[in-house]
């Protein structure tokens, strides 16, 4: 059985959140890493190629970060449970097209989500939902047919769990947003709580593990960040709230 | 089997020699890699400007798909002379016609040279052992 690393980062600074991210990104050689954090304080982030004027909540948000990671604007809260993993281009867990990467797993988070107790989550596929809404900018306004999926606050299907990829340098970094409870900047999202489970975000994080750990076959072994990992994140966290990089503005879309 | 008319980096660009310049694109593999089947599935791609430099391997651009963003990397080195606004603007053509008119850029190299990079067959070799 492969061992991944297990890195919990509970209450992480924004910036860091990323820099964090980053630095495994890049280690090459690392073993696979699942990281399971909070933020704090509460952070919005934009995606790689977002224009900062085309999500309207960014103005108004005190601490705004760019991911790596491409889609849509996430609302990092208190009820809310990040993930990251981190691996190799060819490890057999994520190795294939960039879709079979993401069916494998959602399959373990919606295994998660089940254990947990939220109704009938699943991969939205070509199912109607009523989360998608146009003109926020918002990663959770917007779904694709693996998008994973439950019955939101309207009584709709909504989108409740959120994933991009990064793929450089033969490593990937999935990273991934699953909401606990709802956000007032992600109106009509499924939540945790529309199926009346109340969780915070590292019970959520155990359930996770597990669920990662019997998908992939892998034990998952509890690992502190070593200096260098840390003195790397360390380096990189300036970047991701740096107003540069912030409102940089990518060559106009088609 | 992909054209034998050109290199190809495991990364999955391909480059081709073209009078005294180094055409490079993306290949088809790469495209499905990236997609979910679906037209619209590749919603940006960053080329660099024209004159740039560019070191042999190094990353010169991003592609971005509905779920990935990926590095863009220089096949050979040597300086930027051409970039394929018209692909920028229509990424569906990368999707149609990978080989042709999706080129990404066009490289005056320091030195011509390609042969560090896979044949198709080793591509094809490559990509079947990974996949």
């Amino acid at each position: 059985m492969a061992a991944w690393h297990l890195i919990e980062t509970w209450g992480a600074a924004p910036g860091f959140a990323m820099g964090l991210d980053e630095a495994l990104l890049r280690s090459v050689g690392r073993a696979p890493t699942l990281r399971l954090y909070s933020w704090a304080p509460d952070a919005l982030s934009l995606g790689y190629f977002q224009r900062f004027d085309d999500v309207p909540a960014a103005a108004a948000h005190p601490n705004v970060v760019r991911r790596l990671t491409g889609g849509g604007a996430i609302h990092h809260h208190a009820q809310e449970l990040t993930f990251s993993v981190t691996l190799d281009a060819d490890d057999p867990a994520y190795r294939g097209s960039v879709p079979d990467s993401y069916e494998r797993a959602h399959e373990a988070v919606i295994h998660a989500l089940a254990t947990l107790g939220v109704a009938s989550p699943r991969m939205r596929r070509e199912e109607p939902v009523g989360s998608d809404l146009a003109g926020t900018g918002m990663c959770f306004h917007e779904s694709t047919p693996q998008d994973i999926c439950w019955t939101g606050p309207a009584g709709a299907l909504a989108k409740g769990v959120g994933t991009a990829q990064r793929r450089t340098a033969g490593r990937i970094l999935h990273h991934g947003s699953i909401k606990l409870g709802p956000s007032p900047l992600e109106a009509e999202v499924a939540t945790a709580a529309d199926s009346a489970v109340s969780i915070d975000a590292q019970a959520a994080g155990a359930a996770l593990r597990a669920a990662f750990a019997r998908e992939f076959d892998v034990e998952l072994m509890p690992t502190a960040p070593d200096a260098d990992l840390l003195a790397s994140a360390q380096q990189m966290a300036a970047r991701y709230s740096d107003p540069g990089f912030v409102h940089r503005e990518p060559r106009p879309r088609r | 089997m992909r054209p034998d008319d050109r290199k190809y980096l495991d990364s999955h660009e391909w480059a081709k020699l073209e009078g005294d310049l180094i055409v490079v694109g993306i290949t088809d593999f790469a495209v499905e890699e990236l997609s979910n089947g679906n037209e619209g599935d590749l919603v940006y791609c960053d080329l660099p400007d024209i004159g740039r430099e560019v070191e042999q391997g190094e990353t010169f651009g991003e592609i971005e798909s509905v779920k990935a963003v990926s590095d863009l990397n220089a096949p050979v080195g040597g300086e930027i002379v051409e970039v394929n606004s018209d692909m920028m603007e229509h990424l569906e053509t990368l999707a149609d016609d990978p080989w042709k008119k999706g080129w990404l850029i066009k490289i005056k190299p320091t030195d011509a040279s390609m042969d560090h990079l896979l044949a198709a067959e080793a591509y094809e070799q490559h990509i079947t052992a990974d996949h």
